[in-house]
């Protein structure tokens, strides 16, 4: 029961688009036990299953600029063939270490913002 | 903060385009994040921020997936196939529902745990 809640909290916050992946990685690595690796796969398909559904939602309530979303697509497919291709070559904890303090200092500043 | 010029805008989006398909590719994940703040750069209003970046990210996920989500295991994704429809048709609902502000604030939330746990990891 405690299982379905927080994969149903997962895809509820992943179908608004704000991301919930990284807390679900850890409900399934500290509560499932499971290895970093195989969460990482469960993470994805799950994630392609609720975003997928939560996009055809999306798409038929608001006005999304899809020319720029195809744009971005492309872009980030080379992106990705780069960035795969680079992870051979490049020590990954260099990058890891950049982005974990761009994410902390960026999502606290988010999060603590005045408004 | 916003940025003005539209070719500007355009070189900013697609640089993040680029560095979000990167930071997948490299790291497996996060990649959206960057989007969304992209995007905000860019104008485009929150909620359809958080939308666009789905619409971007799903196939760039699927792709990942297919080149590898071959040692996964299968059966233990399955169980999660419920949670996942209704949670996403949930979540594409509430978007209307929660105010702007306290949707950033879930996102910087979220990115915020996100960074940590790469700290950790």
């Amino acid at each position: 029961m405690a299982d379905f809640l927080a994969a149903l909290m997962a895809a509820v916050l992943g179908g608004m688009g704000v991301g919930g992946g990284s807390l679900f990685m850890l409900w399934l690595i500290f509560m499932k036990g499971m290895e970093q690796r195989t969460a990482q796969g469960i993470n994805l398909l799950f994630f392609l299953v609720s975003g997928a559904a939560a996009l055809l939602i999306h798409a038929g309530r608001r006005k999304l600029p899809w020319g720029l979303i195809g744009l971005l697509i492309l872009a980030g497919s080379a992106g990705a063939l780069l960035g795969s291709l680079a992870a051979g070559i490049i020590d990954p904890a260099l990058l890891r270490h950049l982005f974990a303090f761009f994410l902390t200092l960026a999502g606290a500043l988010t999060l603590f913002r005045k408004t | 903060m916003q940025i003005r010029s539209p070719k500007i805008r355009l070189l900013v989006l697609l640089a993040a385009g680029l560095g979000a398909g990167f930071v997948n590719g490299f790291l497996g994940s996060g990649g959206g994040i960057l989007l969304v703040f992209a995007l905000g750069l860019a104008g485009i209003a929150p909620r359809e921020r958080f939308a666009a970046t789905i619409a971007v990210t799903l196939p760039l996920s699927a792709l990942s997936a297919f080149l590898y989500g071959r040692h996964v295991d299968l059966s233990a994704a399955l169980g999660y196939l419920l949670p996942a429809l209704i949670g996403g048709c949930l979540g594409a609902l509430f978007l209307d529902k929660i105010s702007t502000a306290l949707l950033k604030r879930i996102f910087g939330g979220l990115v915020l745990i996100a960074g940590i746990g790469l700290i950790l990891r």
